[in-house]
């Protein structure tokens, strides 16, 4: 598949805890390039379970960086497995991307950066790995300039590694790091997050770029 | 809605196992007469709708009272305060135990009132409390889990020569007894809340490991107790099982003691739940609400599983134990190893060891990976017991020593966070369903064998089911291991 010059979008999926694995065997299927899971917990809306004092439940949290091109299949296909057209079935939504590590040259044609007041020249970097490599990414990103980092457990399917006990897939543990960088910082974090964890080698990791509109909160040292 | 029919048919699929093998069985070589027959069936529906509502108040309850806490003492960062508080936490939900009053007070009247009921609830609510704080400030300085459980089996073991083997079984007994369906969830989360708040690289392995510690505490406290006495002599009697007649008299029976004593277990963690609440977690009133109705569903959830437990399972796992060691002999392994597979997906602790082991771990050890491993483990343990029971010349310690030996080896050869699971599925298998059913078929089957101690075998099981996980989840932990090697070299 040819992924120059495409636009690129995350697509997310909420839904209730169980069936992630089951949207990453989709993913795979309608040809994303591996997807990752974090858990949290969704309110739930029914009075009588609100009464029962069950207030929330716990939800897998899905997103994978695809095609432009697939995201329309995507949205079809999943919402026709999970049933979400349905009230309180779990949702799904896309928001476009700057940047893949997985695709080659992906600098986005996206158009120019939006000009204005409200862009504050950041951009969220989203690295994730496996689970272990954490240190790496931290010392790499700061080494180039991030002043920090967040981190999120999660899952995540590789396409390649496909290691199966009692024929059940076993999703390998993963980190989500959230880093968010001035504009021209950007090149040089990512660069040095892929060098020192190899990320050009297919199965290690991703890292994607998304332009943030406003922070508060982010000091220069 | 869908909430309510996911957690009915979860918790179904846990209980509806051992009640269709049950029914097989009654069918085929072991008929009871009808109106047990129709009694266990009842008690499967208790035993269901008991361990549905039980799940979502562990949930609501005790959950969060466990990780407040644990938060709360992590927070104090001072070692002697995180050690005492551990140890005071442990010392109080162990002496409400039900359970271990019961067997205090067994034990008073084998001894000829020797030993009074008090002073084995102190001795074992101390080992307890004492391996609580331990654990507690384990997670602090950062000690590995493998050493430390290998230095208390260690004692252990170096006791266990000095101890009589009366005293063995009690041992064992109050450990089982001390990891009930209750303490167990509170400690897991204790541990989760601490290793959470504390954080760093450790944080996930940290999450286990106390409930193994916790059970741990009452063995070598009367091993020690026992040693300094100088008790060896003690006569050993089970309890009479009453006869039960009519289809709801048992239940009307059971009904009020179990309540009372579901009501019993719960007060002091109410009552450290509304001291903390006031003091140190000051919550709205919405979260406090909720932990509130939490503690009600456990208290209901609890009493309906301990009911359709004590009984619709006991008496039929005697029956069966007896009917089938008297007929089909040889058989009785393969009915334990059946049995032993299906009995632990009821555990109540189970589903909460497992759901945070999920959590922990963002779904990558799923529940279905654990049950699988506990269902062997504890299958093959049943299945060890009986042939113990059929041969004179296999002794217990035959099957534990070499156990604990590899427990203890693989524990430095597997990934950490399977090592405090694997201890901590010790612990929560043997919970109250285990505990009953799996002890009743284990005497029904002693009894029907001359050759066999009814004590001294009954113990046995137990003491069998809380070794297997140990091996069976530290096997799942290599093979995880060695799958995610090959991936590398890949």
């Amino acid at each position: 598949m040819d992924w120059l010059n495409k636009g690129l979008v995350l697509f997310w999926c909420i839904l209730d805890f169980g069936k992630g694995s089951r949207l990453f065997r989709l993913s795979n299927e309608m040809g994303g390039i591996g997807a990752t899971i974090f858990l949290g917990r969704g309110t739930i809306k029914n009075e009588l379970l609100n009464i029962l004092g069950i207030m929330d439940t716990r939800k897998e949290i899905f997103f994978t960086v695809i095609d432009e091109e697939l995201e329309q299949t995507f949205y079809e296909r999943v919402t026709g497995k999970f049933s979400l057209d349905r009230p309180s079935h779990g949702i799904a939504f896309s928001m476009p991307i700057k940047y893949c590590s997985r695709v080659d040259g992906s600098k986005n044609i996206r158009g120019p950066k939006k000009e204005g007041g409200y862009n504050l020249g950041y951009e969220a970097i989203f690295v994730v790995v496996d689970k272990g490599s954490i240190d790496d990414v931290l010392e790499a990103s700061e080494s180039a300039g991030s002043t920090g980092g967040t981190i999120i457990h999660g899952r995540g399917s590789g396409t390649k590694e496909k290691e199966t006990l009692f024929n059940i897939q076993i999703e390998p543990e993963k980190e989500i790091v959230l880093i968010l960088s001035k504009a021209q910082k950007t090149e040089s974090i990512v660069g040095a997050i892929k060098a020192r964890l190899n990320l050009n080698e297919p199965g290690t990791g991703i890292i994607f770029v998304m332009e943030v509109g406003r922070t508060v909160g982010l000091y220069e040292e | 809605m869908e909430i309510l029919l996911r957690q009915l048919r979860d918790v179904s699929l846990s209980v509806l196992p051992i009640t269709i093998l049950v029914v097989i069985l009654n069918y085929t070589i072991v008929p009871m007469d009808n109106q047990m027959f129709i009694r266990f069936l009842i008690g499967a529906f208790l035993v269901i709708l008991g361990l549905g509502i039980f799940l979502f108040g562990a949930h609501l309850g005790i959950a969060p009272i466990g990780n407040l806490m644990g938060e709360t003492i992590a927070k104090t960062n001072k070692s002697y305060f995180v050690g005492s508080l551990g140890f005071l936490l442990g010392f109080l939900i162990t002496i409400a135990e039900p359970d271990l009053q019961i067997l205090a007070h067994q034990v008073n009247l084998a001894s000829g009132g020797i030993v009074p009921s008090s002073l084995i609830l102190i001795v074992v609510s101390v080992g307890v409390g004492i391996m609580v704080g331990i654990g507690l400030l384990r997670i602090l300085y950062e000690k590995p889990l493998n050493k430390l459980f290998t230095l208390v089996y260690f004692i252990i073991l170096i006791l266990g020569f000095k101890t009589s083997q009366e005293f063995l079984a009690i041992s064992v007994d109050a450990s089982g007894a001390t990891t009930g369906a209750m303490t167990t969830p509170f400690i897991l989360a204790l541990g989760y809340g601490v290793s959470q708040l504390k954080g760093g690289k450790t944080s996930e392995e940290d999450s286990f490991g106390m409930v193994g510690l916790a059970s741990a505490g009452p063995i070598f406290a009367i091993m020690i107790m026992s040693i300094v006495m100088g008790l060896t002599d003690i006569q050993g009697e089970v309890g009479d099982l009453a006869v039960n007649l009519g289809i709801l008299n048992p239940y009307l029976r059971t009904f009020p003691k179990v309540a009372r004593e579901a009501v019993v277990t719960l007060i002091p963690l109410l009552l450290l739940f509304l001291i903390f609440d006031k003091l140190r977690f000051k919550l709205n009133i919405r979260s406090r609400k909720s932990i509130l109705k939490g503690l009600l569903y456990t208290f209901i959830g609890l009493t309906l599983f301990l009911v359709g437990v004590n009984a619709g399972f006991m008496e039929v796992g005697r029956v069966m134990g007896e009917g089938i060691a008297r007929d089909y002999t040889w058989l009785l392994p393969i009915i334990g190893f059946l049995l032993g597979m299906v009995v632990v997906l009821a555990e109540p602790a189970v589903h909460v060891l497992t759901e945070q082991v999920e959590d922990v771990t963002a779904g990558h050890i799923k529940r279905v990976f654990i049950l699988i491993a506990l269902s062997m483990g504890i299958a093959f343990a049943v299945s060890m017991s009986m042939l113990r029971i059929m041969i004179p010349g296999l002794k217990l310690w035959h099957f534990l020593l070499p156990g604990f030996a590899l427990g203890a080896f693989l524990s430095y050869r597997v990934p950490p966070i399977f090592v405090g699971i694997a201890y901590d599925s010790g612990g929560v298998a043997s919970g109250p369903m285990t505990a009953t059913f799996i002890l009743a078929f284990a005497q029904g089957a002693a009894k029907a064998i001359p050759s066999a101690n009814v004590l001294i075998d009954g113990f046995g099981v137990i003491a069998m089911v809380a070794m297997a996980p140990l091996v069976a989840i530290q096997t799942l932990g290599l093979i995880f291991k060695i799958k995610s090697k090959k991936k590398e070299s890949n």
